[in-house]
């Protein structure tokens, strides 16, 4: 998997966060990899249990430190890349939006009828969690699938070290405390279809890889299949 | 098989009962809704994750006998940068160390 997205993006630097049995980390070959410990990556019931990147975030940002690292493109395993040069091409996006943040089918969900704000509204700390804001509508809530996510150095450490008073879903807690925070959040309208929440869709590599896409998400057995690019 | 009946008893509860919704915002139809009343309110199935904004919709003519209440999704969220102080002790450009080596240009705010 690593390998195949070196392959594809020979500038970047490509490291691997691996939230597994810490056993099998020692036993992974590729040089620049970290290990996450935190319980709430390793969730089942991801939605209700609340799963969270900040722990993850939070581990990058120290292996990442003093490393020169300008954008980070945070990309779940299930993520296939279809073309080369996926990071060049947000890299580019970001500039052309002027973001900071760039994420998969972002929307605004405050005050609104999705079952994620839904939950999270009846929290007694929820209005807490909007209180730093430095924006002048403090209630605005966003959400942005977590799958493939691209960032500035400055946005990701900020959102990774931001406290959160109570368990946030990461769907809801990444793009929120970002725009709280200050920092320029865009969606990528054009991958609406190619970033799914659920399902899986390795069957259809082939075809959308020519007709050009650049990623497919979710495909969760490509690299146990051994068929990376 | 528990999730298969649940999946087709909305499809078709949807489909007998249900009403279409529309985003007032954009015009389209979003869905079919079955509107129950629960508890003083209303219980809205088969949403089915669809961001939606209830509110009463503007009257042509002043009546006080009835209101429409619509529903209507955000447009996409466009919200500029805005420079928070707190942030000031992380590098703006890169992580440290031996200078920006991805070659990109920085975004424009």
């Amino acid at each position: 998997m690593a390998e195949a997205w070196q392959r594809l993006n020979p500038e970047a630097e490509i490291h691997v966060a691996y939230g597994g049995a810490e056993g099998r980390f020692a036993g992974l070959s590729w040089p620049l990899r970290t290990w996450v410990g935190d319980a709430r990556l390793r969730t089942r019931d991801h939605q209700r249990e609340r799963q969270s990147y900040r722990g993850l975030m939070q581990a990058m940002v120290g292996a990442m430190t003093g490393r020169g690292v300008a954008r980070v493109v945070m990309a779940e395993c299930d993520v296939a890349p279809l073309r080369p040069g996926l990071a060049d091409f947000l890299n580019r996006r970001g500039a052309e939006e002027g973001a900071d943040v760039l994420g998969g089918r972002l929307r605004r969900v405050d005050g609104t009828s999705h079952p994620h704000y839904l939950a999270h509204l009846g929290h007694p700390r929820f209005r807490s969690w909007l209180e730093g804001t430095v924006r002048p509508e403090g209630e605005v809530v966003l959400m942005m699938l977590g799958c493939l996510t691209w960032w500035t150095w400055e946005a990701f450490a900020a959102t990774a070290r931001a406290a959160e008073p109570f368990p946030v879903y990461l769907e809801l807690a990444l793009p929120t405390t970002a725009h709280h925070l200050g920092f320029r959040v865009r969606g990528l309208p054009e991958w609406e279809e190619d970033l799914a929440p659920l399902g899986e869709r390795g069957g259809e590599l082939e075809a959308r890889a020519a007709a050009g896409r650049w990623v497919l998400h979710p495909c969760k057995v490509l690299w146990r299949q051994g068929a990376g690019r | 098989m528990k999730l298969f009946l649940k999946q087709w008893g909305l499809k078709g509860l949807r489909a007998v009962l249900g009403v279409k919704v529309v985003d007032q915002r954009s015009g389209e139809v979003v869905g079919r809704v079955v509107v129950l009343p629960w508890k003083g309110g209303l219980r809205l199935i088969g949403l089915e994750g669809v961001a939606l904004r209830p509110h009463f919709l503007p009257q042509a003519r002043e009546v006080y006998w009835a209101q429409d209440l619509g529903f209507s999704t955000y447009p996409p969220p466009d919200f500029p940068h805005v420079e928070n102080q707190h942030c000031s002790d992380i590098a703006p450009g890169a992580s440290g160390g031996v200078g920006d080596g991805r070659g990109v240009a920085a975004p424009q705010s």
